[in-house]
């Protein structure tokens, strides 16, 4: 083939076309969400989630039996069309019951979260900003709270306080704040020596927007991801609690509760165990999966 | 290292002195004394009971005498089983507790040790995924469920281990399965990650490149150095198995310390609670400073004064 001038173009070089952005610019959190949907376990968890919170507040509402009606009559039945999980020693309906017990989970999950949250990042960004003395004064006492085996603070409370959700998460919370408070003290350590802190001093930002309005907002990543990763372990300190007698008061159904209730009579009626302890193992186990996906989708050089 | 160790052990002594002092003023801030539900006592036989275990001194000398008993290792009488002291039940369960709680540490250790190097050494492999599902199942599956199931299929439905109590070395076999199941995953997590952090040094290339064998590499070389966090790891991980033991007890029906702290609880034994609570705390305590000063002498990069702060 005879390949003569003609068959060339020469392309023009427009200098200002090749600059021009051609795809969207994602911000930090669009990008976080687009790794986040690319995985697939992460998804599947956050679907189970957001179905679970729609169910604990929609089911109990649309059936018609309720979760303290005893009736002695049909007590210990198999599961049935009437009774989707059977009924307890009681005659309860332990569908009905399950999603009264998911209701005191996420409450007690999301509420226990939120305090930590609140408490942390204000007790770590006061201490990480100031530094110095304040920062040492405050995270020793971190650090001797900390110290005090967790669950044996929250089982004392427990023993002293009225039986119920609002006791469960002050004692949850009472310690709880500690890792929240040190990983945001990282954070603002980190961020604080950045230039655009000093750009937004410079230009006569006080203390408390310098916090609030630059730093925290910068650490939110982490923040996020610890939040996510705190709402199964109060899960799980619930259904603990309740399990040895210490959480809320009969005859609410609690995901604890009910597996205790079950548990003498896992011989014979198993199914009685059965539902409350798969729902408390696949909620944590969602929540983890959730909080590890959020995690690299926030930050993928975490990922491992 | 003299002065971080001072420092350290004021800081626990501190902690320790919170604990012994908040547990006192919580259990004093309860409604009611230890003897408000013995029926129709008379107000004379009330005050000699009051009298006899010194409850009718004011409040900071009951807990100055406290204080005394906890220094002196004299936890008081328990309410409910009049015949025994708390030390008593202590000395009593803290063995079986411990036994319990060891073999339950040292098949978390090693079986979340080997589980984590396999899954690091076959990388997203088969293996790999493997071991870490078992592994985000024993993180989420709570001890008291995954010993629940333990005893449904291997207790009653299949029989190959007796269903509770402790009289012999079958006996043991369930509960400590179920006590290592959340530890084993969380120690088989850590070491991946570490294994597979450790496997992409320079220095592995290096040992790669003289010609090593893989057996040598990874057992000279990479493990070793991956197991250093593992070693942070066993301070909360005591904390974890002695706490887990409370309901682990209960539902196998273990006579040791967990179960006795359980049930003081349901009967409201405050002198046991108290007493149980501050021993489990000196026991945690020593233990986070003991592990502390370990991980800073097996490695050598960390100075011990930097390792105080974070």
């Amino acid at each position: 083939m005879q390949l003569s001038k003609e068959h060339f173009e020469p392309i023009s070089v427009d200098l200002r076309q090749s600059e021009s952005i051609k795809r969207p610019s994602l911000s930090f959190w669009a990008d976080v969400w687009r790794r986040l949907r690319m995985n697939k376990v992460a998804m599947v968890s956050m679907i189970f989630i957001i179905t679970l919170i729609l169910c604990a507040i929609f089911v109990p509402m649309m059936t018609n039996n309720d979760y303290f009606t005893t009736n002695l009559a049909g007590k210990n039945q198999k599961p049935s069309a009437e009774h989707w999980f059977g009924t307890d020693d009681l005659g309860r309906d332990i569908f009905v019951r399950i999603w009264h017990g998911a209701r005191i989970s996420l409450e007690v999950g999301i509420f226990a979260a939120l305090i930590d949250l609140i408490i942390g990042v204000i007790w770590g960004g006061i201490a990480g900003f100031y530094g110095g003395k304040v920062d040492e004064v405050m995270m020793r006492i971190a650090d001797i709270l900390f110290a005090i085996p967790y669950l044996l603070v929250v089982i004392l409370l427990m023993v002293v306080l009225e039986p119920g959700v609002t006791t469960i998460i002050i004692a949850l919370t009472i310690t709880g704040w500690i890792g929240m408070a040190r990983i945001v003290r990282g954070q603002i350590l980190q961020l604080k020596s950045q230039e655009f802190v000093l750009a937004a001093r410079s230009l006569g930002a006080n203390s408390s927007r310098l916090i609030f309005k630059h730093l925290i907002p910068n650490a939110l990543g982490p923040i996020i991801v610890t939040l996510s990763l705190t709402v199964p372990n109060a899960i799980f300190a619930e259904s603990f609690l309740s399990f040895i007698g210490l959480g809320v008061a009969a005859p609410i159904a609690s995901w604890g509760t009910m597996s205790s209730e079950g548990l003498p009579a896992m011989k014979y009626f198993p199914w009685r165990l059965m539902f409350p302890a798969v729902f408390i193992s696949i909620t944590i186990l969602a929540f983890n999966l959730f909080g590890d996906g959020l995690r690299d989708a926030v930050d993928p050089r975490l990922r491992k | 290292m003299i002065r971080y160790l001072g420092k350290r052990i004021i800081f626990m002594l501190i902690s320790l002195f919170l604990i012994v002092t908040a547990t006192f003023f919580i259990m004093q801030a309860v409604p009611g004394g230890p003897f408000t539900s013995e029926k129709n006592v008379p107000e004379e036989i009330k005050k000699a009971l009051e009298a006899k275990y010194k409850l009718d001194l004011p409040l900071h000398e009951q807990y100055l005498n406290y204080l005394k008993g906890v220094i002196t290792w004299d936890l008081g009488p328990s309410f409910t089983e009049k015949s025994s002291t708390v030390n008593q039940m202590i000395n009593r369960g803290f063995p079986v507790s411990a036994h319990l709680g060891l073999q339950a540490l040292i098949i978390a250790i090693f079986g979340g040790i080997i589980l984590g190097v396999i899954a690091a050494l076959k990388h997203n492999k088969w293996q790999d995924y493997t071991a870490m599902v078992i592994a985000v199942l024993g993180l989420s599956v709570p001890g008291f469920i995954l010993a629940s199931f333990l005893q449904y299929f291997f207790a009653i439905q299949w029989g190959l281990f007796p269903i509770a109590k402790w009289e012999g070395f079958s006996y043991t076999v369930l509960p400590s399965l179920a006590l290592a199941a959340s530890p084993l995953a969380f120690i088989a997590r850590l070491t991946r990650s570490n294994m597979i952090e450790v496997l992409g040094q320079d220095y592995i290339k290096t040992a790669k490149a003289k010609g090593l064998h893989t057996v040598t590499i990874t057992v000279k070389h990479a493990i070793r150095n991956a197991l250093l966090p593992v070693i942070t790891y066993l301070g909360p991980l005591v904390a974890n198995i002695l706490t887990g033991a409370f309901v682990i007890e209960r539902i196998f029906g273990v006579p040791g310390l967990g179960r006795e702290f359980v049930l003081s609880i349901t009967n409201r034994d405050y002198t046991v609670i108290m007493g149980t609570t501050v021993f489990y705390s000196i026991i945690l305590v020593v233990m986070i400073l003991i592990v502390d000063i370990a991980y800073t002498l097996v490695d050598p990069r960390i100075k011990l004064a930097d390792a105080g702060r974070e």
